[in-house]
């Protein structure tokens, strides 16, 4: 999977790849419309998606908590 | 403030600059230069300093902007090459282990429990805080850097691109790999411990 990939049925590693992509590029609309059809039926990747949120909000947290020591 | 307390913080937040400055750098010659250049900065100009934030949070401003400096002054070392960083074999390799031939996941992924959210949230925000910053530093070094200067640094993907000379593509390679490693780290050396 890469920036270009046109896939609308994915595996878990390319729905992953496109999990991780969404936090630094906009997703294309196909790649948007795969992982949505994936995580309709996927639960391990749900899991990932909510702990990608997770580790968004500490990144976020951890920013800020280098200059408040 | 007194010109003595204000050294005094400015001395005492050195540390903090040069962990984040050696995350970020990977050079830790190029850290201590650059925390270096933001104590004399800070200390010369002490009237820049406005109060409206922490000394820290305003030390942590400025070494930002050193270190993008230091990025354009080194350019060519800081080039990316190949997207691979050399590392595609070991990235196949993790690969394996996380998904099976099917290409599903081969263990179960653990739901995360935020730290924030834990009832002792303070001390487990700093302890999960050191174990990320120890995953970050293991990451392969342009991973590293570019993870960094994204979530750190607060770069968009065009500026990173600019600043590295690497193509979009590459970079979402990068990212994907830093960001692949860095969920199995903290997976192995937190979150299975806490969730």
């Amino acid at each position: 999977m890469n920036i270009d990939t046109f896939k609308l049925i994915l595996k878990c590693p390319d729905s992953q790849a496109l999990i991780f992509a969404q936090e630094d590029f906009a997703l294309r609309w196909h790649q948007r419309l795969a992982l949505r059809g994936h995580l309709a039926i996927c639960k391990m990747c749900t899991r990932t998606e909510l702990n990608v949120a997770t580790l968004r909000n500490q990144l976020s947290r951890w920013r800020a908590y280098g200059s408040e020591i | 403030m007194s010109d003595l307390n204000f050294s005094a913080q400015v001395a005492a937040a050195q540390p903090m600059l040069l962990k984040y400055a050696t995350l970020q750098l990977r050079n830790s010659a190029q850290a201590q230069d650059v925390v270096s250049e933001v104590v004399l900065a800070a200390l010369e100009k002490p009237d820049s300093f406005s109060g409206k934030s922490s000394v820290n949070t305003w030390l942590v401003g400025i070494l930002k902007f050193k270190i993008i400096d230091q990025f354009r002054r080194s350019k060519r070392e800081a080039t990316l090459g190949a997207a691979s960083d050399g590392d595609d074999a070991h990235f196949n390799e993790l690969e394996k282990l996380m998904f099976d031939d099917s290409g599903h996941g081969s263990e179960p992924v653990a739901m995360w429990a935020s730290p924030s959210q834990a009832p002792d949230a303070s001390l487990q925000e700093k302890q999960f805080f050191a174990v990320l910053e120890a995953c970050v530093q293991v990451l392969p070094e342009q991973q590293g850097r570019v993870f960094m200067m994204r979530e750190w640094l607060e770069l968009s993907t065009d500026d990173i691109c600019k600043e590295l000379d690497v193509s979009a593509s590459n970079l979402w390679v990068l990212l994907h790999r830093a960001r692949t490693r860095l969920q199995v780290c903290l997976n192995t050396r937190w979150f299975a411990n806490h969730s």
